[in-house]
């Protein structure tokens, strides 16, 4: 749900071209293990972001 | 019911019939719901000259969408929203202290808590332009208050692009968020006005934007004491599902006392500074109360206050008693108001000059 307002902001500072981590929501309310899971999810994005041309 | 859709990107001037107005800017997503003003450049320029300012002047980038918030398209918002010349030095003003980086109005703008800024003006400007403080303040009216705070939320939409739903991601959103400006009740106060206590001089004229809550009646028709009426005060503030005292550092409360409850606690010898440590002192939760729910495991408190462990502990909301504004506003009967902040801004005063 917030991706929408990422979006905005990347198109309103120009920087549309920038590659995008979305975690999922909600992260409030999660047990630990769900916010582990996420979080390793968080980081496999990274990686793949980073390693992207 | 969607969402307003986003604003579009338009031409500078539209030709439409002035019926046909309202129904454009609802198409394009600039509009709060209700009707507006149409904006012609006549009556665009009239607002502003008033503020002595060329339109071309920025204040700043407007979050979220970091838009330049110029004189001239604050005087836009400040047209539809039925405002007139003589109001909009308070508006520039109050932009210009939504924009201080201590407000964080990006923030205030795209979180899920259902936050407004509350503008308050104090001083002889307040009197001049007719700033309601009394009777239902709060509340519809008041044409001042009404098309102020009206037009502050307009800039934000169509200014800062705080869209309902797409940048603006309030859960539930607040009805403080079409119109949220009052005055204070300086000449039924026991004690100096509101920017005076800020360090301003009784002759300026002072808005104050206060990044809060819709108001928290506290109603006592008993107390007939201090303690009697600012223990309910107290009451009111603390509460598991407030941000106030979760996110620790930029907590602030505000206690909007009715002139009859400012009046009780006067008599019984307070000054505002003993108001403000009052309710320092006793908005406050234990411990054990605060492990129930709200915000705990992912509150940010100081290191001090994560080390108790007794759950009888009584811990505080706010860092300190400066944290405690007070202010008296409204009319006759026993109620006053608690607004607590969003946690995430902090209270930012400026001079409104040509007022």
């Amino acid at each position: 749900m917030f991706q929408k307002l990422a979006l905005s902001e990347m198109a309103a500072l120009g920087a549309t071209a920038l590659p995008l981590l979305v975690v999922q929501h909600p992260l409030g309310g999660e047990k630990p293990e769900g916010v582990s899971r996420r979080a390793a999810q968080a980081v496999e994005q990274l990686g793949s972001l980073l390693g992207a041309p | 019911m969607s969402a307003a859709p986003p604003p579009e990107a338009a031409p500078r001037e539209l030709e439409l019939a002035e019926e046909e107005v309202f129904e454009e800017f609802v198409r394009r997503g600039w509009c709060d719901g209700l009707p507006i003003v149409p904006p012609t450049p006549e009556r665009v320029a009239a607002m502003v000259a008033a503020g002595g300012l060329e339109p071309a002047r920025s204040f700043g980038v407007m979050p979220p969408l970091w838009r330049e918030c110029t004189v001239e398209k604050i005087a836009i918002n400040a047209v539809m929203a039925g405002s007139v010349p003589a109001h909009f030095p308070v508006l520039l003003a109050a932009v210009q202290a939504l924009l201080d980086p201590a407000f964080n109005l990006y923030g205030v703008q795209a979180t899920t808590h259902p936050v407004a800024p509350l503008l308050i003006l104090n001083g002889p400007g307040a009197e001049r332009l007719g700033m309601h403080s009394g009777s239902g303040c709060f509340g519809p009216g008041f044409r001042v208050n009404a098309t102020i705070g009206r037009a502050i939320r307009l800039v934000l939409m169509n200014v800062g692009g705080g869209w309902p739903g797409r940048h603006d991601m309030a859960t539930q959103g607040s009805p403080a968020k079409f119109s949220f400006a009052i005055a204070e009740a300086e000449a039924l106060s026991p004690w100096a006005p509101l920017h005076v206590s800020l360090g301003f001089a009784k002759e300026q004229t002072v808005v104050t934007m206060f990044g809060g809550e819709a108001p928290h009646n506290v109603n006592d028709h008993v107390g007939t004491t201090a303690p009697g009426i600012l223990n309910n005060v107290a009451d009111v503030a603390a509460t598991l599902g407030s941000n106030v005292g979760w996110y620790f550092s930029q907590s602030q409360l505000l206690v909007v006392l009715g002139p009859e409850h400012a009046a009780t606690v006067a008599a019984d010898g307070f000054t505002r500074e003993d108001v403000k440590r009052f309710v320092y002192e006793h908005a406050r939760m234990p411990l054990g109360r605060l492990k129930l729910g709200g915000m705990y495991g992912i509150h940010d408190w100081p290191l001090w206050m994560q080390k108790v462990t007794d759950d009888a502990q009584m811990l505080p909301l706010v860092p300190s008693v400066d944290d405690v504004y007070v202010m008296v506003a409204g009319g006759p009967g026993k109620h006053s108001a608690v607004i607590p902040n969003c946690t995430f801004s902090r209270a930012v005063s400026r001079v409104v000059d040509r007022v």
